[in-house]
């Protein structure tokens, strides 16, 4: 059986992650303490905030190095928004900061020198392409739109590394996986119908 | 590319839902439970709902409306609609403290929406932004238009006048880290003459984050010329989409039928 655990490192939203993910009829817990973490098959790390206090959060509470070994260990991990961000090597918001390192790259800010009618954040409603195939798109049509809140955005990451993308400015790279960890830039539990899809595929067929 | 963003803006007052006319006329619509499922079938881009309640007192005596809930708060009223509600909730109104915005995140808002507090202590913008990230942080300026010409920022629930203008505030409130502006006029509130343009041009002129206009919709061919002419980057409105079932997709197709990309 499927359990989800969504890790609470101090950040908000995190009980709209867990209200999608019960919607879908999806067992899952928002867990405090890392040790718990054994007890699940999936584990989801949501984000709303800076990098480096996600980090922070992240290092204070215990989960830093748990979630690196549980990666190791071929645990099913999406990192959602600033979640995907800390999976980075490094992130640049108030920064450098240290990432987690789980796949390779930096977290910088939106490049709008191509299009400065365009503002920041970069908020709402934009399609996402799916330029590698992915169990996280089954279901889901190409284009369809998701919700992004967020100015900073992952960079400088290996190719194959790259499952979505869409375009701000320039090209972004929205979406990523490395063997068993993936992650979204966007929002899946505020995008309704795909974003439930997203999440449920997530735990179910990854 | 990213799309352009349609947002009904749900008033609440002491637990009621309320038509708005120039701040001050409001008329009771009924409990905000009833509006969630037209907005789910409906697919709306966003969700923002204002609390412009004077006092902390919540009406639970009406019982006359099929099924009743006994909302105790805002927050009891955000944590029943983010169980039901899978796209992006903004909450604003009465939002004094880190604690206060703090609250409303956990229980399931996305995004707040600060204005009093904002224009009385600058810093509480810096403060929040740091904490919630600017991304969730939205500061409202509701402005006046004086016949000189003059967009004035009121605060208080559009009650007392600030001295400061709209593109002043805006300004400051992007530089002290809000991720968007939440821009509403106090004179076209209810009124159905259109936006205010001027005043969102103002705005839009003034900083370079994201305005969400609102207050004045008459028609649904009023959205785009928030965006087109205005300069906008998303169109809210509260009336508008109280009192026709289809309303929100009537108002899509017409954004669609102007040009706009939307969903």
């Amino acid at each position: 059986m499927k359990r989800v655990a969504v890790v609470n490192c101090g950040v908000s939203n995190l009980r709209s992650v867990k209200n999608a993910i019960d919607f879908i009829k999806i067992d899952a817990e928002i867990i405090d303490a890392p040790a718990a973490l054994d007890r699940f098959s999936h584990i989801i790390i949501p984000g709303v905030g800076s990098y480096k206090q996600g980090i922070d959060n992240l290092k204070n509470k215990g989960f830093f190095d748990l979630i690196r070994k549980q990666a190791a260990k071929g645990k099913p991990i999406l990192g959602i928004c600033l979640g995907m961000q800390l999976l980075a090597t490094s992130g640049e918001e108030f920064g450098p900061v240290e990432g987690l390192n789980i796949i390779p790259g930096r977290v910088k800010k939106i490049d709008l020198s191509n299009a400065p009618d365009h503002r920041l954040p970069h908020v709402g409603w934009n399609d996402v392409i799916h330029t590698r195939k992915s169990p996280l798109w089954e279901g889901i049509e190409q284009g369809a739109s998701f919700y992004f809140t967020h100015s900073y955005v992952y960079a400088d990451t290996d190719e194959e590394n790259v499952i979505g993308r869409c375009e701000y400015g320039e090209q972004l790279i929205i979406a990523i996986r490395h063997d068993n960890v993936f992650g979204v830039q966007f929002h899946p539990e505020k995008s309704q119908t795909s974003g439930l899809q997203l999440l449920k595929n997530f735990a179910t067929a990854c | 590319m990213l799309k352009n963003r349609l947002i009904p803006v749900l008033f609440l007052k002491n637990g009621y839902l309320v038509r708005s006319e120039n701040f001050t006329i409001h008329q009771k619509l009924g409990f905000p439970d009833t509006q969630v499922e037209r907005y789910n079938t409906w697919n709306v881009d966003e969700l923002i709902y204002i609390d412009i309640s004077p006092e902390d007192r919540y009406d639970i005596g009406r019982d006359d409306i099929g099924s009743c809930e006994n909302y105790q708060s805002i927050i009891d009223i955000i944590k029943s609609v983010s169980l039901r509600c899978f796209m992006p909730l903004t909450v604003g109104g009465r939002i004094r403290s880190l604690e206060d915005i703090r609250i409303r995140m956990e229980s399931g808002a996305d995004k707040v929406v600060i204005n009093t507090a904002a224009i009385e202590d600058n810093e509480f913008i810096t403060l929040a932004a740091k904490e919630f990230g600017s991304q969730a942080i939205v500061v409202s300026i509701d402005a006046y238009r004086h016949e000189s010409g003059i967009h004035e920022v009121f605060s208080h629930l559009g009650k007392n006048p600030t001295g400061l203008t709209c593109d002043a505030f805006a300004k400051i409130a992007e530089e002290r880290g809000a991720g968007e502006i939440f821009l509403n006029s106090i004179d076209r509130d209810g009124s159905g003459a259109g936006y205010d343009i001027e005043l969102i041009q103002k705005v839009v002129g003034a900083t370079t984050i994201p305005v969400i206009a609102c207050g004045g919709v008459g028609n649904y061919s009023d959205f785009s010329k928030a965006l087109i002419e205005g300069g906008a980057s998303a169109a809210a409105a509260g009336n508008i989409f109280h009192f026709k079932e289809m309303s929100y997709i009537l108002a899509k197709n017409a954004m669609k039928r102007d040009g706009m990309n939307v969903r």
